[in-house]
């Protein structure tokens, strides 16, 4: 029997009460059914359980005792529900497609929440349990192939759950349906065979300081939405842990909590500025002895300190979206870890190898203008080879390489959902940021 | 009068007074080189030899300052296919820093780059270029002094400077505009040739259109008072419709009853900037372009016609230009390629301007006929495959 962390789970419908639904697992990657108990299901379970699937009881209270009493496995600490997930897709309303501040499509997602839990349960699998949204909506099966993208992409488990319409049609034999059902079974297990991509090391020159909770839950876990959003490669440092983490490799820190950091925080931050690094705090943030810059911008006093800056925001709490914006932009794009073309609407995750000698660049897409748009992806540096995956494909291709800035371009086909390029440095190729200008020359 | 000239009034009225204006309508020499790349190895000597024709850079830039318009049109991260944005529809960055650091050889005290790009105010237009994977430092390091000027905003100056079309205007007799373009000594337009679905073709006179700034006439225009948040890209609902009259106290439309079409009303717009803020120097990307549109889409292609055209008058060139894409720079409306918008280089051309007779310029260089790539025969085969874009918006009511 799989152990919890290698449980691969599926939503089991309520009303697929009849065993013979098991058949449908066969060829499948699911090994774990998550139930909400009936005693209707009783016979789907006893057969579940021979044939070595686990069984795990969710749903409220009273459900998951029922479901304990009838055997089921309660969850188990070793796994991390995230609350607040959300179907992933363009955030729609009764009246259209909603959008930012920028009249780019606002985009639901569930990366940054995966990040945070990673960062602070490390130990933990983290599972999302998002439901697919109702009638009048129809789900595609790009939906769902977003979905799994969504929650893969980022090292989570989503529990597969079916839609009424996709239920429907498996129970009746529908061969769309039952093509639906193959595709998504092939991009849950495309996923987990590239489990080892998640050992690799979020890329990023922006740390995100926070607890992440209370006044500043949303402030904060917006940042880290809105930084995504925009591409801005970034990396989570829990407060608690930032006052004794390694600042190496980091050029900018973003600490906009409402009150001050403590002294030892403090400390270690500004000596972070005085060394060199761009400091962007909240308005709570006092620094006298700070030279101004005499930079005009609306939302940010930035001033000089040692060899570097601090950016001190003039309203508490900060719009995250503009937080996001600002700091990429006082920090500049000459350390963007990836730039991309023709995708419309969609999020990025690089990652590397501690040596960086590996690197995946992986894109979930909700949006493309044309059908047939192709897009690019740029990455600083020297790379020996690139290889794409598609969801549900057995074998990588060679994606074509073009020098470009400094860097390379890798030619790919449109990506309507996903893309997972592997990336391998040349020798003494590595890490550098983008070409272009200094911060400090651009800047102040 | 005419801001209110229909087709037929606009046929008769060149049949006399057209003419005689056309006559008297200034011209310059035209220079075209062959060029097949954009290595600066081949590019910059190539660039050099066509100043040298017009006269040499010296004498138009030494001591002064330059202020280079460029072509940014659409988005930073909007690619035909893989092809890098200089390659399609934004001038090659090579071109211009060769041309950088041909000025500088010549004496230039201070290159200034500007463009309405369409960022927020708090992002240095520097970083625009970052995001379509330019490389600003390219240009920093091809003179002394090299700025960057997002013109959407006012920026330092605090207010926007006004421009006035010599004679009244055809559509505004006035534009409020950043100061950038009205402080410089030298104003250079630089961009590719290509397809434009209002105007027929796009080049260096239409580049003038960005010359508006979106704070005042774009979409949005008027809505964000912490003039830092650009919604929306483009100048539809003003000067492309007339839905309503700029923002920030510009001047309104000389006649606020003419028609709310974008055939009009664009070429009229691009005429009176050419008249409100001459251009000294205009440089023709056409080493690598795309034929069928402005900006990426389905219907457009990339071609290599591998010239180059410069001019110190900007119509001139914009005839030179539009004859070596194989269509005719007097065509009237309804012609190929002004199929659905008056001819702006005869607007341009009634306003004094810059003549669009090519028996009156002189071509320095390769002729017409040796430069000439054929983008009407591309049009008419897209046409004929029902592949084309639909050329023209409808024009909406106004409100």
């Amino acid at each position: 029997m799989p152990t919890p962390a290698n449980w691969i789970p599926l939503r089991w419908p309520a009303t697929w009460v009849d065993p013979a639904f098991l058949g449908l697992l066969e060829g499948s990657p699911f090994n774990c059914l998550a139930m909400e108990w009936s005693a209707e299901l009783a016979p789907v379970a006893a057969k579940a359980r021979a044939a070595g699937l686990s069984l795990v009881a969710i749903g409220n209270e009273a459900a998951r005792s029922a479901g304990a009493a009838a055997g089921l496995t309660p969850l188990p600490e070793s796994l991390l529900i995230a609350a607040d997930s959300v179907w992933p897709g363009i955030a729609s309303q009764a009246s259209g497609a909603e959008s930012g501040p920028t009249a780019n499509p606002w985009i639901d997602s569930n990366g940054w929440l995966l990040r945070l839990a990673k960062v602070r349960s490390p130990q933990k699998t983290v599972w999302l349990m998002f439901e697919p949204p109702g009638p009048p909506r129809v789900l595609s099966l790009e939906s769902y192939l977003r979905a799994i993208a969504d929650t893969g992409a980022w090292g989570g488990r989503w529990v597969v759950s079916l839609d009424s319409d996709l239920r429907n049609g498996l129970a009746r034999g529908d061969s769309k349906a039952l093509e639906s059902w193959k595709a998504i079974s092939a991009a849950v297990a495309f996923f987990e065979q590239r489990r080892a991509w998640n050992a690799l090391e979020p890329l990023g020159v922006v740390g995100v300081v926070s607890d992440f909770a209370g006044p500043n839950e949303t402030t904060s876990q917006e940042i880290l939405n809105l930084m995504g959003r925009r591409s801005l490669a970034y990396r989570i440092l829990e407060k608690s842990a930032a006052a004794t983490a390694s600042l190496d490799g980091f050029k900018a820190l973003v600490c906009v909590d409402e009150g001050a950091p403590g002294p030892v925080l403090r400390s270690k931050l500004l000596g972070f500025a005085n060394r060199g690094g761009l400091l962007v705090t909240g308005a709570g943030w006092k620094q006298p002895d700070a030279r101004p810059t005499g930079m005009d911008h609306p939302r940010v006093d930035v001033r000089r300190v040692g060899k570097g800056r601090i950016g001190i925001y003039k309203a508490s709490p900060p719009d995250p979206f503009m937080v996001a914006r600002d700091v990429h932009m006082l920090l500049g794009r000459a350390y963007d870890v990836a730039r991309f073309f023709n995708l419309s609407a969609f999020l990025s995750h690089c990652a590397a190898s501690p040596d960086r000698t590996q690197e995946v660049v992986q894109i979930v897409s909700f949006a493309i203008r044309f059908p047939n748009d192709l897009a690019t992806a740029w990455v600083p540096g020297k790379y020996a080879s690139a290889r794409l995956w598609s969801l549900g494909s057995a074998s990588p291709s060679a994606v074509e390489m073009v020098a470009e800035n400094g860097g390379a371009s890798l030619l790919l086909p449109p990506v309507p959902v996903y893309a997972g390029i592997e990336l391998e440095r040349r020798s003494g190729g590595g890490f550098q940021p983008a070409r272009g200008l200094s911060p400090a020359a651009s800047r102040v | 009068m005419l801001n209110a000239m229909s087709r037929r009034e606009l046929l008769a009225s060149l049949g006399v007074s057209g003419l005689l204006l056309a006559k008297a309508a200034p011209v310059a020499p035209v220079a075209i080189a062959r060029c097949k790349t954009y290595e600066p190895s081949e590019l910059t000597p190539i660039l050099e030899g066509m100043f040298d024709k017009l006269g040499g850079l010296g004498r138009l830039v030494q001591g002064k300052t330059v202020a280079i318009k460029l072509n940014f049109n659409g988005g930073p991260t909007v690619r035909l296919g893989h092809l890098p944005l200089g390659d399609t529809h934004w001038p090659h960055p090579n071109l211009l820093a060769a041309t950088i650091h041909l000025m500088a050889r010549a004496g230039v005290y201070r290159v200034r780059l500007v463009e309405g790009a369409a960022a927020p105010r708090t992002d240095p237009f520097e970083e625009h270029m970052l995001d379509a994977n330019w490389d600003p430092g390219q240009f920093l390091s091809a003179a002394a002094r090299v700025e960057f000027e997002n013109t959407n905003y006012a920026n330092g100056a605090k207010k926007f400077t006004r421009l006035s079309v010599p004679n009244g205007g055809l559509l505004f007799s006035a534009y409020d505009v950043n100061h950038s373009y009205a402080d410089c000594d030298v104003f250079v337009s630089i961009a590719k040739y290509k397809d434009h679905p209002t105007t027929g073709v796009s080049t260096v006179m239409k580049n003038l259109f960005g010359l508006t700034p979106l704070m005042v006439y774009g979409n949005q225009a008027g809505k964000w008072l912490d003039n830092d948040l650009v919604f929306g890209n483009d100048r539809i609902q003003i000067l492309h419709r007339g839905m309503r009259q700029p923002a920030l106290d510009a001047l309104p439309e000389v006649d606020p009853a003419s028609p709310r079409d974008d055939g009009y009303r664009v070429p009229r717009v691009v005429a009176d900037l050419t008249a409100a803020r001459p251009v000294h120097l205009a440089i023709v990307d056409g080493v690598k372009t795309m034929a069928g549109g402005q900006t990426p889409d389905p219907w457009c292609s990339p071609v290599e016609p591998g010239v180059l055209i410069a001019g110190t008058n900007v119509v001139n060139t914009t005839a030179v230009a539009v004859a070596a894409m194989n269509y005719d720079p007097r065509a009237l409306k309804g012609s190929v390629p002004f199929e659905h918008s008056d001819n702006k280089l005869l607007l341009a051309e009634q306003l004094g301007v810059g003549s669009a007779d090519l028996s009156r310029i002189e071509v320095a260089g390769l002729s017409i006929r040796e430069a000439m790539f054929d983008f009407r025969a591309l049009r008419e085969k897209r046409r004929a495959q029902g592949g084309d874009r639909p050329y023209r918006r409808r024009p909406r009511p106004q409100n």
